[in-house]
């Protein structure tokens, strides 16, 4: 079988979606629909054959989860020389980078790669250009399955993002096949036609799988800081970009009983580069865990690989905040240079945000930070920054708050002036609703609503109001 | 000069022409072709910027253009950043202290 020329048409393709989908989860995901806008997500969360006693299995098996759970002393006493008395909450750090293959996508990988051998697949394919390839690779590898890992690596002129060839070497290195793609969207149709072609299982970021998968993070964050500080942790941050990371560990935290644990998202801030524009691909410095992942997946979780996405930030976050590019390089460079460690640096998006809200936050306070990554030769902040000027990218020292994305890179001059940005919940909601501002809602649809937004009836028809205000503006 | 079969390379191929493209992309996007990149062993002997035939480490037979032989990982951490310096010194300074600190920028 030659796989050659034009590969596939989009309308085709677009066409036998579901059926690609079907076959290739293993999911029925009309099985979820229900009358209206809405779908069943607690029965979508249920449908994956695992209890949580299973998960915690599989992953322990597989040299995944219990990763250290470490007081970062010296960080914390960096971020009170920046409070007022009796300020300065205790940061602790969560070090995925512990897990299999250097990252916490290996708990989402593990439930994935293990749905598709106990299903019979001889493979599996996933579309990611970050640290879910690797960890799908090397539990393929653990496995005996075949692996491709489908990456928007280059722009058109042919030029990589040194973290996406880092990541494309690691999956290399378990023995996949990488298949990287020039900037746009359509690599989720190159994804559907190789599903259809290979008849590989789909190890999508966001089926239920992959979001039970993170759940022991949450539920061990709970239960370890309770054994240790005799209470659960007053703040979890997440890293978001897909919402999967924020949703599992939300929701894990939830199963061992935090439920007044406040879980905020944290993104980095590239507001006005456009994610789909080839000029603007190596503009930018971070490559996941960004604001063009994070805003779009919050306001549309179903823009996924799969007819409704098991990760719903929205039903999680307690806040949202974002950071900008030279904070997190600082931040990284504190992690190594007071607390001897290197990771990230787009795991330590959390971390920047924590530092900001300890100076906040009373001194017995607890904050986790709930994840950290590997880091090596492309993906240092060392190489990024060095990419960056590579790219006419102008390196400054000033206010966080005025760096342009693509532009330049503001470092804080102190750590003083780390500063983020609220992104008000209300706006992401206000958002997410513009969809339906046409359209008449039944009883059902504003339950789904209710769920989806955390607010009530009252509150999402004065959303609806605002916009269709605005609208008439226009 | 020519490779013989077996010969592990990369070979590029457009995906989509950009009239095939996806509606509604910014411009310097959809006016170029979906690309793609992919590494396997020959088929047959062939040379660099030949049109040849790989199979890929998944048994998968793709056909394009030759673009690197026995392709290599070139990606480092990167050119001196004095910048990183100037943040590495101003956090041990601000934590330990102008005295303790040896690495000053």
């Amino acid at each position: 079988m030659f796989d050659t020329e034009a590969d596939y048409d989009i309308k085709k393709l677009e066409k036998r979606k579901s059926e690609i989908i079907k076959r290739s989860t293993g999911l029925d995901y009309s099985e979820f629909e229900t009358d209206g806008i809405g779908f069943n997500y607690n029965k979508l969360m249920e449908s994956t054959g695992y209890t949580f006693e299973d998960v915690i299995n599989i992953q322990r098996e597989n040299m995944i989860g219990n990763t250290p759970l470490t007081e970062l002393k010296n960080l914390t006493e960096y971020a009170r020389k920046f409070s007022e008395d009796g300020y300065g909450a205790r940061i602790l750090l969560k070090d995925e980078a512990a897990n299999l293959s250097g990252s916490f996508k290996a708990r989402r990988a593990a439930m994935s790669v293990h749905k598709a051998k106990e299903l019979g697949y001889k493979g599996v394919i996933a579309a990611t250009s970050g640290n879910y390839g690797a960890a799908v690779a090397a539990m393929a590898a653990k496995y005996g399955l075949e692996c491709i890992i489908i990456q928007e690596c280059f722009d058109s002129k042919g030029k990589a993002q040194p973290e996406i060839t880092e990541k494309a070497r690691a999956c290399e290195s378990y023995g996949a096949e990488v298949i990287q793609l020039s900037v746009g969207p359509e690599l989720f149709y190159t994804f559907l036609h190789l599903l259809d072609v290979t008849k590989f299982f789909n190890a999508s970021l966001y089926s239920p799988y992959g979001i039970l998968g993170i759940e022991t993070l949450g539920y061990e964050i709970a239960e370890e800081t309770k054994s240790r500080y005799n209470k659960f942790p007053e703040l979890v941050i997440a890293t978001n970009a897909g919402g999967g990371n924020l949703t599992g560990t939300a929701r894990g935290l939830q199963r061992a009983g935090a439920h007044n644990t406040s879980v905020y998202a944290a993104s980095v801030n590239l507001r006005g580069l456009h994610m789909a524009n080839d000029n603007h691909f190596n503009k930018k410095s971070f490559t996941t865990g960004h604001t063009g992942f994070g805003i779009p997946f919050a306001i549309n979780p179903d823009r996924s690989d799969v007819p409704r996405s098991a990760a719903r930030p929205l039903r999680y976050a307690d806040k949202y905040y974002t950071v900008n590019q030279g904070s997190v390089f600082f931040i990284t460079e504190a992690l190594a240079s007071l607390e001897g460690m290197e990771r990230g640096p787009a795991g330590n998006t959390s971390l920047a945000v924590a530092f900001r809200m300890a100076q906040k936050m009373k001194r017995d306070e607890i904050i986790v930070v709930q994840e950290t990554e590997y880091t090596g030769a492309g993906k240092h902040h060392n190489a990024q920054l060095a990419f960056a000027k590579e790219n006419g990218i102008e390196l400054k020292f000033g206010n966080p708050l005025e760096e342009e994305p693509g532009k330049n890179i503001i470092f804080p001059a102190s750590g003083e002036d780390l500063l983020l940005k609220e992104i008000p919940l209300r706006h992401i909601q206000k958002t997410y609703l513009k969809r339906y501002m046409d359209k008449d809602l039944s009883l059902k649809d504003f339950i789904f609503l209710e769920q989806e937004l955390r607010i009530d009836q009252d509150d999402i028809e004065q959303l609806l109001k605002e916009v269709r205000n605005e609208r008439k503006k226009r | 000069m020519t490779y013989p079969k077996g010969t592990y390379v990369k070979i590029t191929k457009d995906i989509l022409k950009p009239e095939h493209r996806l509606d509604a992309l910014p411009e310097v996007t959809s006016s170029k072709p979906l690309t793609g990149w992919v590494k396997g062993k020959l088929l047959r002997e062939a040379d660099i910027n030949d049109k040849a035939p790989i199979e890929t480490i998944t048994g998968r037979f793709v056909q394009g253009i030759i673009t690197e032989i026995e392709p290599a990982y070139t990606h480092t951490f990167g050119a001196y950043v004095k910048e990183l310096d100037i943040v590495r010194s101003t956090i041990l300074v601000e934590m330990w202290g102008d005295k303790n600190v040896r690495h000053r920028g």
